[in-house]
């Protein structure tokens, strides 16, 4: 029961940068940069602007940085404050050659895996926390793609849809 | 004369179809699957006075039965015969297909072993399996996996959803549909699909 909204933004945004990799000139960190975008690097603007969800899915481009991931999500912890709580969201850039909708393993779209995987962990990141405290959305690492999130899906226990049918958001 | 004989045909040919399909189950809510009853037998032969299925080369027991599409928990009442230092093997498979890890069944009490498999819409072949049969020529005995029944249960009558309410941002020159209907409709389903 999944309720989707879409909302288009054209404001600039900000990267976080990460270094790594070999560190040759002795900084103490990697030489190399990749980027991604996270919540604060939104213009609080666009993020007073949405309305109140469960959870939320920013789609990015890189504009020729390296990406750090192919999707990036945080938990409540680190969340996005909306309607008085922490929401759980998702970051995840585009213009990349996985992020295409062309099959892999069980998806009829590249995209739609990597998207499934993001939303899986924000449903995760909610669940988790109170004042559900459901068990972890894990699986055994190595399966294939669908496979692997479907088994993520069967740890929603009983319980966890009895809490989750008491509240909506 | 003639329309008793096609009236006779009709009836040969509904006989004939119930014969060649002689143990399909709709698995609506719980459905039981006797083991002794079980229509294909690779090995083994009748336990427990008849009430059971002991397997004891590598092979199955394998049933037809028809599904709706949803979430299933499947159980397998086993016991096992310790020969040779280990324990029976036991793997069920769905139309030939691992349906959760193997299970070494490691009892010669009867147990329930228990696994949640999504499962598609139409006929399935529900089989469990034997893998590692062993036969101790000096004591003359099998190592046997004996099965009392299998049960099907349908997850998906249980009242569950998975109330969501999801905004996506679309950041600057994303394509609408490439870059978000086409993979976010079918992220959705596959979610909806199995909550």
């Amino acid at each position: 029961m999944f309720d989707v909204q879409y909302v288009t933004s054209y404001s600039p945004h900000d990267y976080t940068p990460y270094r790594f990799g070999p560190d040759a000139d002795g900084d103490g960190v990697g030489d190399d940069t990749a980027y991604l975008m996270m919540g604060w690097n939104i213009p609080k603007s666009i993020i007073d602007s949405l309305p109140v969800s469960s959870s939320y899915l920013f789609l990015y481009t890189m504009n020729g940085l390296l990406p750090l991931h192919a999707g990036s999500s945080l938990g409540v912890n680190y969340g996005i404050l909306k309607g008085g709580k922490p929401r759980p969201y998702s970051t995840v850039p585009i213009d990349q050659p996985w992020y295409v909708n062309e099959p892999v393993d069980g998806f009829r779209s590249h995209a739609a895996q990597i998207l499934t995987h993001e939303i899986i962990n924000t449903i995760q990141g909610r669940l988790e926390a109170p004042p559900y405290n459901c068990s972890q959305l894990t699986a055994a690492w190595g399966l294939p793609p669908a496979q692997f999130e479907s088994e993520r899906l069967l740890k929603l226990s009983d319980a966890c849809y009895e809490k989750l049918s008491k509240k909506t958001q | 004369m003639v329309t008793r004989i096609r009236i006779i045909a009709i009836l040969f040919f509904v006989v004939s179809i119930s014969l060649i399909r002689p143990s399909e189950s709709q698995a609506q809510g719980f459905v039981v699957l006797q083991a002794e009853s079980m229509p294909f037998k690779d090995s083994g032969q009748p336990g427990n006075n008849g009430a059971s299925w002991a397997i004891d080369e590598n092979g199955s027991i394998t049933q037809p039965v028809m599904l709706t599409k949803g979430k299933y928990r499947l159980h397998v009442v086993a016991r096992g015969t310790s020969v040779g230092d280990a324990w029976p093997e036991m793997q069920l498979k769905i139309d030939g297909i691992a349906v959760g890890p193997k299970v070494v069944v490691d009892s010669t009490d009867w147990s329930t072993y228990s696994v949640e498999e999504q499962l598609a819409n139409g006929a399935a072949s529900v089989s469990v399996e034997l893998t590692n049969a062993y036969f101790d020529q000096e004591t003359n005995r099998y190592r046997s996996l004996e099965v009392d029944r299998v049960t099907i249960e349908n997850l998906s009558n249980h009242k569950k959803s998975l109330p969501w309410r999801l905004t996506i941002v679309l950041m600057g020159p994303v394509d609408p549909i490439q870059h978000a209907e086409i993979p976010v409709e079918e992220a959705i389903s596959f979610i909806e699909t199995r909550t």
